[in-house]
């Protein structure tokens, strides 16, 4: 049952929060790549602490939503596999950041 | 979760990274010392046009030593950048403190004389550079570089040498000599901090 089914539309903004932003290795992943152009694997790994396998599952969420673009690529034979923010991702990020921010002030104030 | 997400702090920890391997300290200072020698023995045109390397150059390095260790990375174009602000911002007060010398030590009236008190006028325009860079990205060593490049043009600038370019010679052999010195500490101790990835642990499979 939704806030909103419950008469509770005061907390319609915190059940509006996006999930998929919302969860801390995402939040990692999106915070990373909004302040860069872009960035390969290994650097996401090394910025997030995350092992690879929940990183590689978490891309493919961010993926499968159209939040980051993910090219694989080779290097002087070597592969590289390079994420982009899309500009909904960017978007997404953007609105979570405001969310959250107006959430957490009605919550303290 | 309930705190602010600082993407400056995000940033400048990226940002941070990107230098934390020495290569653009050991390259500007390799720079600046073969400039400073190149003044010292009368002949400086070949080594300035040694600066279209610069860019290839570091980022072979990068790709070398740096990228394999911490991952690469592109940078965002086009957002407002501190660094030039500082570059010009250096370079103006630079022209100022130099005229300003000029004039207080009377040198207008002995134009020869001019040559001797460039280095304060470079010294400025580089610990702005490096002040710049300092704040930026965060790393002390930089600090260290504007310290010592703003010590380095008085300090050359006052000695009575012997050859017009001595002066300015000695300042960038000097100044590039630190420079690369400590790119060369920072590039070691990387090479320790950042071991390569083992065998087998590349990139995500498919």
């Amino acid at each position: 049952m939704s806030p909103t089914e419950m008469g509770n539309t005061d907390l319609q903004p915190i059940a509006d929060i996006d999930r998929l932003v919302h969860e801390p290795a995402r939040l990692m992943i999106l915070a990373v790549l909004y302040v860069v152009e872009s960035a390969d694997f290994t650097f996401l790994l090394r910025q997030t602490g995350l092992t690879r396998g929940n990183l590689s599952s978490h891309m493919t969420k961010l993926e499968d939503a159209g939040y980051i673009e993910v090219k694989k690529e080779f290097v002087d034979k070597i592969p590289r596999t390079l994420l982009h923010l899309t500009d909904k991702g960017r978007q997404a990020f953007q609105a979570y950041r405001k969310d959250m921010l107006q959430v957490l002030e009605d919550v303290a104030s | 979760m309930a705190e602010r997400i600082d993407l400056e702090r995000i940033e400048r920890n990226v940002f941070r990274d990107y230098f934390q391997d020495g290569l653009v300290d050991m390259l500007f200072g390799a720079y600046f010392l073969l400039i400073g020698l190149g003044l010292l023995g009368g002949s400086v045109a070949p080594f300035v046009v040694l600066i279209v390397f610069f860019a290839p150059l570091l980022r072979r390095l990068k790709a070398r030593f740096t990228y394999p260790r911490t991952g690469y990375v592109e940078f965002r174009q086009g957002d407002p950048q501190a660094l030039p602000w500082f570059v010009l911002g250096s370079v103006v007060l630079g022209l100022v403190a130099l005229v300003a010398v000029l004039i207080a030590t009377s040198v207008i009236a002995q134009p020869d004389h001019w040559y001797r008190w460039m280095p304060i006028f470079f010294s400025i325009c580089l610990a702005g550079i490096f002040l710049g860079l300092a704040l930026r990205v965060g790393l002390v060593r930089y600090y260290v570089d504007a310290g010592v490049a703003l010590a380095g043009g008085p300090t050359f600038a006052l000695l009575l040498l012997p050859g017009k370019l001595a002066n300015i010679g000695l300042f960038f052999a000097a100044v590039g000599a630190v420079f690369l010195a400590s790119g060369v500490f920072a590039f070691v101790r990387f090479l320790r901090e950042y071991p390569l990835p083992t065998e087998g642990a590349g990139d995500v499979a498919d």
